[in-house]
């Protein structure tokens, strides 16, 4: 028991202790309440009830401070001396009592729009963005953004005053966000959510008077916040370290932690958005998790993880694709050699690919003399890595499938009555020659069986 | 300066502390200037012999009638925070979770016992309901958050 009372005081202690400054001493008038419809009929209900009871009750209401508005009166069984405007009292609901009678008068119906315009706008995040309109009243222009279907407000125009000059006309000019924040119910953190792309409501009210008018504003950027890596995929290394890169987007300091080895590298200060992680590995399956921590306190942190198998056994063998059948845990290759450097060039003078002293062109040399063709096993749906010209050669994971049938055989489909026919795309060109009969992959072999296998990037 | 804003000053942090384990902290001031818009703008007011007791049970009337409204808004709100931006990481912040499972009457009775250290009777007055009440109500929040904590 004494440990409960610790702890809900701890907890009351952290919720309390996030009370911000007092506002200013509030002038004008409060905000409307929305009328509650089961309220009005039981007001009604009540009125007719009041009109037998009431007057007996009521004499019984005490003197003394009367209940705070918004508080329903309860009655009391001391016997008091009625008061002497018990007439007038008895004439109203006593549910009524629920609003003060300046919520009433705001509530009623106002005039749409009345004096009070604004323009569309479009944009993306981090474009200027100015919203004009007019307004013909005395009060204030604030201006509100959010998303109408997830009600995420934009951080920066909320409780905003604008100036109305003397014409009437008045303009905002800001940012489009690349985070909105919204307040998570029961949390009371700030939750900070990357921009959706859409229709987001732009909303201008007018205060005191309470007129309000919309309009719409199209976002139709994103920005990922939180962290992301390049290679999004399960992975076979033959090495034990693994270089991760990726981007941190609004994160202050990131970490790597490998879960299979329970280890977690130092937390590393984040420059600018990329980054470039080297994790050691241990042998068999590693998850890696890149922890990244964000400079708002209370935002939680972001993970991207990554799941690399690594074979210290396994061998990386060059070779070009012969034959591949879907269905058939087998494929035909050309085996080849990669070379670098003075030992391209060696091999290739040798070969009669270059004269002597010339060198090869863009440092590398495919030495292929026997171009024998061998079958060898694959596994059951092995990462394929692709190179694509998207932002440059990057590398891309696609299925097993999808590389022989929109890859390989330039869409067509096998004619080898596969159980299940595949959906036929059109041929995928967005490879650098990955169908191509002369475009060299990279096997990697385990117990003689291909566990992965990446394109050569040629340029 | 006006009796009311002495009157504001004297209590603001208080009341904002209340109204912030009520509707947490973001809500708080709006929830206070309402309540107090409408404590001095009531007809009651210039009669009222305990106004630090009226201003919170205004505040707690104005927590009551904001959590209602903002139930649907922060149902939506919270739906789209739990789209993969960044996954969860457990965190403090599952303790603070386990306050919002209470109804307002019982973070009322929560805050004004644990962080004002005061006496049912004391707690009953600034509620504005019986002493049994508010024992009721501190019995239903430590049973929900033994329930929660312990989870």
């Amino acid at each position: 028991m004494h440990d409960l009372e610790t702890r809900i005081r701890e907890l009351t202690y952290k919720l309390v202790e996030m009370a911000p400054e007092p506002p200013p001493f509030p002038r004008g008038e409060p905000t409307p309440r929305r009328p509650w419809r089961p309220a009005l009929v039981w007001a009604g209900a009540a009125a007719v009830i009041a009109a037998v009871i009431a007057l007996p009750v009521l004499f019984l209401l005490p003197t003394s401070d009367a209940p705070p508005p918004g508080e329903v009166a309860a009655p009391t069984t001391e016997a008091t001396t009625p008061p002497a405007t018990t007439t007038t009292i008895a004439a109203a609901p006593p549910v009524t009592a629920t609003a003060a009678p300046t919520t009433v008068a705001t509530i009623a119906p106002q005039p749409a729009n009345s004096g009070l315009t604004l323009s569309r706008g479009r944009g993306e995040p981090g474009d200027e963005l100015t919203i004009c309109g007019t307004y013909a009243g005395d009060g204030e222009v604030t201006l509100d953004v959010r998303h109408p279907e997830f009600g995420l407000w934009w951080p920066e125009p909320i409780d905003a005053v604008i100036d109305v000059a003397d014409d009437g006309s008045w303009c905002w000019a800001g940012q489009v966000p690349d985070h909105v924040v919204g307040l998570v119910p029961g949390r009371h953190d700030i939750e900070i959510a990357a921009v959706l792309p859409g229709i987001y409501e732009v909303k201008a009210g007018s205060y005191p008077e309470e007129y309000r008018a919309s309009e719409q504003f199209e976002i139709y950027g994103v920005v990922d916040l939180g962290v992301t890596l390049d290679q999004g995929w399960s992975y076979v290394s033959t090495e034990s370290t693994i270089t991760l890169t990726g981007s941190a987007h609004g994160q202050q300091a990131l970490q790597a932690v490998n879960r299979a080895a329970l280890a977690a590298d130092p937390m590393i200060d984040v420059d600018d958005d990329r980054f470039t992680l080297i994790v050691p590995l241990e042998p068999g399956d590693n998850t890696i998790e890149v922890l990244a921590i964000s400079p708002i306190e209370t935002q939680r942190p972001a993970i991207a993880s990554i799941t690399v198998q690594y074979l210290p056994d396994a061998e990386r063998r060059l070779a070009f694709i012969g034959e591949v059948r879907p269905g058939d845990f087998e494929i035909t290759v050309d085996f080849a050699e990669w070379l670098t450097g003075e030992e391209a060039d060696a091999a290739a003078e040798e070969d009669g690919y270059i004269a002597p002293g010339e060198g090869v062109p863009n440092g590398y040399y495919i030495r292929n003399l026997d171009t024998e063709r061998t079958t060898v096993p694959i596994a059951e749906n092995p990462p394929i890595i692709l190179q694509t010209p998207d932002s440059g050669p990057r590398a891309k994971q696609v299925t097993y499938e999808h590389w022989f049938y929109t890859v390989l055989n330039d869409g067509v489909p096998y004619d080898a009555e596969p159980a299940e026919p595949p959906i036929i795309e059109e041929p995928d060109f967005g490879f650098f020659g990955a169908g191509s009969p002369g475009t060299p992959y990279w096997l990697t072999i385990h117990n003689g069986t291909v566990v992965q296998v990446e394109q050569q990037y040629r340029p | 300066m006006t009796d009311d804003e002495m009157i504001y000053r004297k209590h603001a942090d208080g009341l904002v502390r209340f109204a912030t384990g009520l509707v947490g902290p973001f809500d708080a001031p709006d929830v206070v200037t309402d309540a107090c818009l409408r404590a001095f703008g009531s007809r009651q007011w210039p009669s009222v012999t305990n106004q630090r007791a009226y201003l919170y049970r205004s505040v707690l009337n104005e927590a009551r009638s904001h959590h209602r409204s903002t139930m649907r808004r922060r149902a939506r709100e919270q739906r789209a925070a739990e789209l993969p931006v960044a996954t969860a990481v457990e965190t403090d912040v599952d303790v603070l979770e386990a306050v919002a499972k209470l109804s307002v009457q019982q973070r009322a009775a929560v805050v004004l016992t644990y962080w004002d250290d005061l006496p049912p009777a004391a707690v009953a007055a600034l509620m504005g309901t019986s002493e049994g009440s508010v024992k009721r109500h501190l019995a239903r929040a430590r049973s929900r958050l033994r329930g929660l904590l312990d989870a």
